[in-house]
């Protein structure tokens, strides 16, 4: 643990430095406990059931600095345009490595109801803004059981701040572009707030990605509050690259009667966990998640769910899939809580996993925690290959082998690509994920 | 569904909480070499065991008490159990009237018929060279007892019939005594004494236990069966069974338990190894019924076991258990399919209610190309039971072409009762197939009142769901068997059985 001690301490040193650390005086009292919690519990190891799969040696084996403040600053629009799935209209807030960049976020019109803006100006605005970050920011997400939000929330300099007000809808979706570079490793550690009033709705679409050779480690904490009767749209793409660590934790809670939905596409990245968790706080309320990995080379995708139903008459659905080739490993692992008195709860849960390669992997851990009687909760798992016989099939059509695999391959992901909207957006995500099998 | 059918169904009284009267010789209680030294001795047993017994007892003080259970329960005082327990010896009987009276009244209340009780009692003469060799077609097949009281095994009967087709069926005592080769060899191969907290502790302090040997290519003449009972208070029951079949044999073997019902919480803590060497077949049936506590939790057994089979090429291992009993079940009963072909099989019925907890499951290690395994686990929670599969199912790179499915179902019977649900599952080749699924439900009205409609009565319909909901575990269950859990679980299984 020698190296994340020195990095606690460079970390330490840098936020001492930066303009991050003239926040208010309740932030500072969220620090101060963070990194305590962050000192006491140190980063997992495979020892620690959640982590039992996913070792950690990438991030441990070296010391990580915050970048550089210039980092990035010969990005040009036309460096992001590639990277943005629905194209440059839709407004984006940009981050480099965590901080927020003026130069390359268009807010567009700003709808009606809606606030839209960096997490640091708006706990730095005069507005009603600050209150509501005041609120929320750090309130939800946990730090004991999680070190990695610990962190964040010791250090974190910037990120979306996203603010629905009652009854409004949203039609065109809402970009937020963490874009990590770096020419020596570098940490960003980018911390989101979204929040919908009772009865709004919005789409949100949030894209990591990378540039540059140098390794680098994202640690992402966004929590997202959908208020009563609210509906949010989320979707994240990750198609970083080989240099990259994606550590990302998605807190979510859902009142009465409101509804999450949530899509993980994991592409890239040497290493990414996605962290999902949503309680279900209110009754009647929805959530539905959902993700897709893709593994090639030596990648280690790991994608950790945890629901909570806290109230009756909750439904839930997930359905995860990970295509795992060459020396790729995947994991899996969802957890579905049924409280006491969350009455008339129906829970669904499936992961399904192709193996293309000898030598790749797959760990899956689905898990039901059930303390109420009233419930119908069901989970299942899989691994396997692709069905022989559909494979003749198609070949006996005059498909070749390769072709009939490609399309068997991407018709085991279309169910998680065929839902998502708008149409240029799934269209896009068709085209990422077919590349990768052609 | 109206609750006093459910606390008829969950509330029935324990019926084997009785104490025996037995004169008993026990020792200090506590663990420490002198002890190990004291039950080695005890045993008359040659020197490597006394060896390997020490070395497990040095391991054993290393080790920490694991704590990632679901169940948690207070600390355990190891030295204040008394290790060694066991009736006093008495002289040769030759009527059923000299029989100690009470251990006959033990052996009645168990529910054990009485020719069987002559042979386990020791009364010479018995029916058992008479009848027992060939039994009449059609005639369900006797079943040979290895009975063990506390700590040692009382009497084993049907031996010299076994005897005839070279089948070895004894106490460990005796086996240690009088085949030491056999146990050498496969003692502690499949479970060894640095496996885990219990089974190591187990390795040091074991007292007896049943082993059984088949010969190549014998099939088993008749179901063979250990009786476990807990007597003595402040004692707790390390036992040891070792199951060897040679190539080519089958045998299927039944465990039952029962114990007296006492305040104090009692250790077991046994260890089942099985031997299925190529092209043979073990099927292993527990019915576990150890005293559970009472209504308000207190007191009952912590059935802390280690059951593990390795299957060599085209071999079959089947563990079948109904759980009911025990205040705490922490057991995962496993195969390791290291041989080609091998299948291993997983199915159980646990039941738990009032403060019962249980936390089993199984692993299948799946090592050999084309190895099956199938995993049916059916849980019912009632009252304040919680209860937990946990299960590993682990596809080795060399196991092409293995297939595994499970199957998990939990059964909930009133609000605050918990189930739960943890499937590991690693895969490491691409051309086997796993499949994993699990549900979570009560009996909805809808099922009761379409058998009400039907005419049967609100208990009948209750039990003709829990039934059917269990009916897959219970008819693998060998005949003699399938009876004692139906009554277990204090159902009609018309027609389920068989």
């Amino acid at each position: 643990m020698v190296a994340t001690e020195t990095t606690t301490d460079v970390l330490l040193a840098a936020f001492e430095n930066s303009k991050a650390s003239a926040g208010p005086t309740w932030l500072h009292v969220l620090r101060a406990q963070a990194l305590d919690a962050y000192r006491e519990a140190g980063l997992p190891n495979i020892r620690q059931e959640e982590w039992r799969y996913t070792p950690l040696t990438s991030i441990t084996r070296q010391t990580w600095r915050v970048a550089p403040p210039d980092a990035g600053a010969t990005l040009r629009l036309i460096d992001i345009a590639r990277l943005l799935p629905v194209g440059m209209e839709a407004p984006r807030l940009v981050f480099v490595n965590g901080r927020f960049s003026t130069r390359l976020s268009t807010q567009g019109r700003l709808a009606a109801g809606l606030h839209y803006l960096s997490l640091r100006d708006a706990l730095e605005s005069k507005g009603p803004s600050a209150k509501v970050v005041q609120a929320h920011l750090a309130r939800h997400a946990e730090i004991e059981s999680e070190a990695f939000t610990a962190l964040n929330t010791a250090f974190f300099e910037d990120g979306a701040f996203i603010h629905l007000e009652r009854g409004h809808d949203l039609s065109q979706p809402i970009q937020v572009l963490h874009l990590n570079v770096a020419s020596e490793a570098a940490l960003s550690q980018p911390r989101s707030l979204v929040l919908l009033d009772e009865g709004s709705r919005a789409k949100l679409i949030e894209i990591h990605a990378g540039i540059g050779n140098a390794p680098r480690l994202q640690n992402s904490v966004c929590e997202i509050v959908v208020g009563e009767r609210a509906n949010l749209s989320h979707l994240l793409l990750q198609h970083e690259d080989d240099a990259a660590v994606q550590i990302n934790m998605h807190r979510a809670r859902v009142d009465k009667g409101g509804a999450y939905a949530s899509r993980v596409f994991s592409l890239g990245a040497a290493l990414t966990r996605n962290n999902a968790h949503c309680v279900l706080n209110g009754e009647g309320a929805e959530a539905t998640l959902g993700g897709l990995f893709l593994g090639r080379g030596t990648q280690h995708l790991d994608n950790h769910v945890y629901l909570e139903h806290a109230k009756p008459l909750g439904t839930s659905r997930q359905l995860y899939r990970g295509v795992l080739d060459e020396k790729s490993r995947g994991v899996f692992s969802g957890k579905v809580v049924v409280r006491p008195g969350a009455q008339k709860t129906d829970a669904q849960q499936q992961n399904n996993n192709l193996l293309l390669s000898d030598d790749a992997q797959i760990d899956t851990k689905p898990q039901l925690e059930i303390y109420a009687d009233d419930v119908k909760c069901s989970h299942g798992a899989t691994s396997g290959k692709l069905n022989e016989e559909a494979l003749f099939f198609l070949r006996s059509r005059g498909l070749a082998e390769r072709e009939a695999r490609s399309l068997l391959t991407y018709a085991f992901c279309a169910e998680l690509i065929e839902a998502v909207k708008p149409e240029t957006l799934r269209d896009a995500l068709a085209k990422l994920v077919q590349a990768r099998f052609e | 569904m109206p609750d006093k059918d459910l606390q008829a169904l969950t509330e029935q009284e324990y019926k084997y909480g009785f104490v025996s009267d037995i004169e008993m010789e026990s020792i200090p209680a506590g663990v420490n070499e002198d002890i190990v030294k004291l039950i080695s001795r005890k045993k008359g047993e040659p020197e490597f065991m006394l060896e390997w017994r020490l070395r497990a007892l040095r391991h054993w003080r290393t080790m920490r008490e694991p704590t990632w259970q679901k169940p948690h329960y207070p600390a355990i005082d190891y030295q204040s159990i008394i290790y060694y327990s066991a009736p006093k010896p008495k002289k040769e009987l030759s009527s059923l009237d000299e029989i100690d009276p009470e251990l006959r009244a033990t052996f009645e209340k168990l529910g054990i018929s009485l020719d069987e009780q002559k042979r386990i009692a020791g009364v010479t003469g018995g029916l058992d060279s008479a009848t027992a060799a060939s039994p009449a077609p059609g005639v369900t097949p006797r079943v040979a007892i290895d009975a063990v009281f506390d700590s040692v095994s009382v009497k084993t009967t049907f031996q010299e019939t076994l005897k005839e087709q070279g089948i070895i069926f004894c106490s460990m005592s005796e086996a240690i005594r009088n085949h030491p080769e056999l146990v050498q060899k496969y003692l502690g191969s499949v479970v060894p004494f640095t496996d885990n907290y219990f089974a190591t502790l187990n390795c040091a302090v074991f007292s007896d236990g049943s082993f059984c040997y088949i010969p190549k290519g014998v099939r088993c003449p008749m179901e063979l069966s250990t009786y476990f009972r807990i007597n003595t208070a402040g004692t707790g029951q390390f036992e040891r069974t070792l199951i060897i079949a040679d190539e080519g044999a089958y045998v299927s073997y039944l465990e039952g338990c029962t114990a007296p019902q006492r305040d104090e919480n009692q250790l077991h803590a046994a260890v089942v190894e099985l031997v299925a060497l190529d092209n043979a077949t073990i099927k292993y049936s527990t019915v576990q019924n150890w005293y559970p506590g009472d209504k308000e939790g207190k007191g009952g057994i912590y059935n802390f076991v280690t059951k593990r089979g390795i299957a060599h090429k085209n071999a079959r291992i089947s563990w079948t258990q109904v759980e009911t009993g025990s205040a705490i079940t922490w057991k995962y009963p496993s195969c390791v399919l290291k041989g080609d072909n091998s299948v291993g099989e997983f199915y159980s019925v646990a039941m738990t209610r009032d403060y019962q907890m249980a936390d089993t499951g199984t692993k299948m290690i799946h090592l050999g190309k084309n190895t099956k395994s199938t995993i049916v686990s059916k849980g019912i929670s009632a009252g304040k039971g919680d209860q937990s599969y946990r299960g590993l199912v682990k596809i080795t790179k060399a196991a092409s072409g293995a297939r595994n499915f499970s199957q998990c179902d939990s059964l909930l019977l009133g609000d605050k009762c918990g189930a739960h649900t943890f499937p590991y599952i690693e895969s490491q080749n691409k051309s086997a197939v796993v499949e994993h699924e699990a549900s979570t439900s009560k009996i909805s009205d809808d099922q009761i009142f379409f058998l009400r409609q039907r005419g049967l009565s609100e208990e009948d319909a209750v039990n003709l769901i829990v039934n059917g909901f269990c009916k897959q575990v219970l008819s693998e269950l060998p005949m003699e068997f399938a009876v004692e859990a139906q009554k277990l679980l204090g159902l009609k299984l018309e027609g389920a059985v068989g």
